[in-house]
């Protein structure tokens, strides 16, 4: 494995597509990063060359950036355009316009394409490892001397990393032999990469342009197509007991998680109110094996900043009957189209979004941030258990049982806190005791925990845990790779 | 002192291990808040570009904590913050015995001086190189021919007359030359202002004589020039001449009317990679010559914005908020770095003894240029305004 990550040092990527330089290239193509270490090799240094010689030979690598294409977030693209001075001096009075300079010629247009991306880092990653250890060495040397990409606007840091596998926001070359079938009506993309002699034609441009000739060093290289990575999921993926997840933006009065159950309360009164007929599985009085829809409040967390509070609601729909689909659908629309209003809380406008809209709500509003396969999972909001206990030695075995009572399997591993494991998922909520009934339910207060559970394979989401699920306490999000943090942190734990 | 002394040394140091690829620092990195004097959500006046879209102001997005895109508006570009440490190196050129050239021009006992830190293109500047020192074209001078001679490989010459070029970045564009040099900026820095507002300007200037705007003069006659020759454009409106009441009645002022924003950060990077690219004649130089440039890049920086406030434009008065300088280092490590005006000017006359040490000696000495014969004569007249009628339109 190859990897190379690329740091933006400020908040823009500045570096125009040679097709259409008013536009940037996003994600900036291998080709781009190629040039800029063909720009700081020494080509008097044999070794160095031979490694550039052999770098375009490589086979395109995956590229992970965020957005994955420009296309994922085309309103993040902009083109600066200024006036700039032209360095020329006037031979007659009337070419003499610059309103600043005496005696010289009128300001010139220019243009700067430019892309905001929602993460810094750009990575370049090949399976295989195709360099010796001499070799990675250095290209680790040349990497270091990159100070820009795209536009001396874009400095960077470049280094040879170890990357994991990567899972999400990666495009591959479409040829790449992950074939699946789902694969195949993704959308493609053109991305530069170097060719056998794209060395010998980079360093033709450079003395072009030296030379003051038209040569473009940015316009070299050969398109290969790219497509975002469908990986075939091995060990199969673990399907929860929700099919789909609806999800609606939250508009009004900003309000912290700690009131997620009375907005799931409130939520799921408004779609019994607009179902055409009593559902089972909205208000949940049946066979107790019988499907239910469970009602979220979206939380902002997993963010430095995070401070849990509520940005959307949503509806987490388990296999059901079409005929009932068809009238949970209308209900939850007509709920959407009036809106949530409630002398406590106040009055919120619902908005359902549609999945190019998603793209580009906050990550919370996503329904891949709670969906994403994953084998782990952490807790937004603190899991209720099934019972009462009479002293704490139980808990660990009842934490198991109400994991199972959820409907997933069974967690090779469970870590669980009263307190949220913040140093793994940021702004998740420390509920009160009163805060994890419904609202004018005084059953007494049932045990809760936080927890942060493994499983033997990836389980999808929704993941939702303990007797209050179908108000959203127990809400889990998946993490990418196991923080070792929970383990360490500094709370009290059970057993 | 003698702390201090040593605690300046070993800043030197850190940055000449940097911009030798010795150490994981790879850049300096400076994050600031500010507020407009008047107090937060006081309008301020962005910077006009080309108009589109029905505004002159630059808007953009960027993303917030939580992952939304907000908008933004870009209140200094990249190139007017370079400008502003330039201008700031500018006036503090004597006291860090900074080489320069100037470029002055006199009229009538006036002087028009302009430097290679104020001219558009830097040391490679139209008015520098076709300008004549003594008699004689620069390029044909001792500090001229130098420049012109240098290549990526022995930029020397830069480093010894016009080192702040080496920073910013230049692109010597004349033809004909063997090669165009052309070297990247190694520091950035742009301001924006967050999630803002768009104002409308209310302010109108009134002609208390009432003349009408529109109303066509012969220009001679109103400005008083006395002869002029006969032209086509003799004929003029009263506005051109800066009579009448501006803006028109019913103009929609949306355009420029200036922002109320939530907040207005400025990001600076002085990448040490990027300066570890400039080769010079040998080892020593390179080490003293990059770091020298990295001071005075930190010296323009913190003399341009290490006060407590900032002017940038009138209706733009802002207040310092809040800063905070980091080392950046290779593998996602940050590291924090005080550094005052004053140490910053210290640490320039630190890296200019050690330079002067390692054979390149800056001289104080400013290498003053005019304009030649012809361009002298342009020049006159735009400022005479005479010739003026021929060029109108």
């Amino acid at each position: 494995m190859l990897a190379i990550r690329c740091q933006l040092l400020g908040e823009t990527f500045e570096g125009g597509a040679p097709e259409d330089p008013g536009a940037a290239e996003w994600p900036p193509s291998w080709m781009r990063l190629f040039s800029a270490l063909v720009a700081v090799a020494d080509h008097t240094d044999p070794p160095e060359v031979e490694l550039l010689e052999k770098l375009e030979q490589l086979q395109p690598p995956a590229i992970v950036a965020d957005p994955p294409a420009l296309a994922d977030a085309p309103e993040m693209a902009f083109e600066r355009q200024a006036w700039v001075p032209i360095n020329k001096t006037a031979k007659k009075v009337e070419e003499a316009k610059s309103t600043s300079l005496p005696g010289r010629l009128a300001n010139g247009a220019r243009g700067w394409a430019r892309f905001v991306p929602r993460s810094p880092d750009i990575l370049y990653s090949w399976e295989d490892d195709p360099l010796t250890d001499a070799e990675r060495a250095l290209l680790a040397s040349l990497c270091r001397r990159v100070p820009y990409l795209g536009r001396s606007t874009s400095p960077v840091i470049v280094e040879v990393v170890d990357a994991g596998v990567l899972e999400e926001g990666v495009l591959v070359p479409a040829s790449s032999r992950e074939e699946d079938p789902e694969s195949t009506d993704l959308p493609t993309y053109p991305v530069r990469v170097p060719f056998s002699g794209a060395l010998a034609a980079l360093r033709d441009a450079h003395e072009r342009k030296n030379a003051g000739k038209p040569g473009d060093p940015w316009a070299v290289g050969a398109y290969v197509d790219y497509r975002p990575r469908v990986r075939r999921s091995h060990p199969p993926t673990i399907r929860g007991p929700f099919r789909e997840l609806v999800i609606f933006a939250l508009g009004g009065p900003q309000r912290d998680g700690r009131h997620a159950v009375e907005f799931t309360d409130l939520l799921r009164k408004a779609v019994m109110a607009n179902l055409p007929r009593p559902l089972p599985a909205v208000h949940g009085h049946g066979p107790s094996e019988s499907p239910r829809c469970a009602f979220l409040a979206l939380p902002f967390v997993g963010h430095p900043h995070a401070d849990g509070h509520i940005i959307g609601l949503a509806v987490a729909v388990p296999e059901l009957e079409p005929a009932d689909l068809r009238d949970l659908w209308w209900a939850l629309g007509a709920t959407a189209e009036r809106g949530l209003s409630s002398p406590v809380l106040g009055q919120f406008t619902l908005q359902r979004l549609a999945p190019v809209e998603q793209r580009r709500a906050p990550l919370a509003l996503q329904a891949w941030r709670w969906t994403r396969p994953s084998d782990t999972w952490v807790t937004a909001y603190p899991a209720v258990l099934d019972r009462f206990v009479k002293d704490r030695t139980e808990i660990p075995a009842l934490i198991r049982q109400t994991i199972l009572n959820s409907g997933l399997p069974e967690p090779v591993e469970i870590t669980s806190a009263l307190r949220p494991f913040s140093g793994t998922l940021p702004g998740a909520l420390d509920l009160h005791p009163r805060e994890t009934t419904r609202p004018g339910h005084r059953e007494g207060f049932r045990p809760y925990r936080h927890l942060y559970l493994r499983f033997a394979a990836p389980v999808r989401g929704p993941v939702v845990i303990g007797s209050m699920r179908h108000y959203g306490l127990g809400l889990c999000v998946p993490v990418t790779s196991p923080a070792t943090s929970a383990a360490r942190e500094a709370e009290p734990r059970d057993a | 002192m003698a702390v201090h002394m040593a605690d300046l040394d070993a800043l030197y140091e850190r940055l000449a291990a940097a911009v030798t690829l010795q150490s994981d620092d790879a850049a300096i990195r400076i994050r600031a808040e500010y507020e407009p004097q008047a107090g937060p959500g006081a309008k301020v006046f962005p910077p006009t570009y080309m108009e589109s879209n029905g505004t002159r102001y630059h808007f953009e997005r960027r993303w917030s904590p939580e992952g939304t895109p907000v908008e933004v508006v870009v209140l200094d570009s990249y190139q007017s913050q370079a400008n502003r440490c330039e201008a700031a190196l500018d006036r503090v050129a004597d006291r860090l015995r900074l080489p320069r050239i100037l470029w002055r021009f006199e009229l009538d006992g006036n002087v028009l001086e302009l430097s290679n830190l104020s001219v558009p293109h830097r040391s490679r500047d139209a008015y520098i190189i076709h300008g004549i020192v003594g008699g004689k074209k620069f390029g044909e001078t001792e500090v001229g021919k130098a420049l012109n001679d240098a290549t990526d490989s022995s930029l020397d010459a830069y480093l010894a007359f016009s080192p702040t070029d080496l920073i910013y970045g230049f692109w010597d564009s004349w033809q004909g030359k063997r090669t165009q040099l052309r070297i990247a900026r190694s520091y950035t820095s742009e301001m924006i202002g967050w999630q803002p507002e768009r104002g409308r300007r209310a302010a109108i200037k009134i002609d208390p004589l009432v003349l009408p705007a529109e109303y066509e003069v012969n220009r001679s006659d109103w400005q008083g020039i006395g002869e002029s020759k006969k032209s086509k454009s003799q004929v003029t409106t009263l506005s051109n001449l800066g009579y009448g009441t501006n803006p028109k009645a019913g103009t929609p002022q949306d355009e420029f009317g200036g922002v109320a924003v939530r907040s207005i950060s400025r990001l600076g990077v002085l990448s040490l990679t990027g300066l570890a690219r400039l080769r010079f004649r040998d080892e020593a130089v390179n080490r003293a010559g990059r770091t020298a440039l990295a001071a005075l890049a930190l010296a323009g920086d913190r003399l341009a914005f290490g006060g407590a406030g900032i002017h940038l434009r009138s209706g733009s008065d802002l207040v310092l908020r809040n800063e905070s300088l980091e080392w950046v280092q290779r593998g996602a490590r940050t590291e924090p770095l005080e550094l005052s005006r004053d140490d910053a000017v210290q640490l320039v006359d630190l890296a200019r003894e050690r330079l002067a040490a390692a054979g390149v000696a800056w001289q104080a000495e400013p290498v003053v240029v005019s304009p030649s014969g012809p361009l002298a004569e342009v020049i006159r007249n735009v400022l005479t305004a005479r010739g003026l009628d021929d060029a109108e339109g």
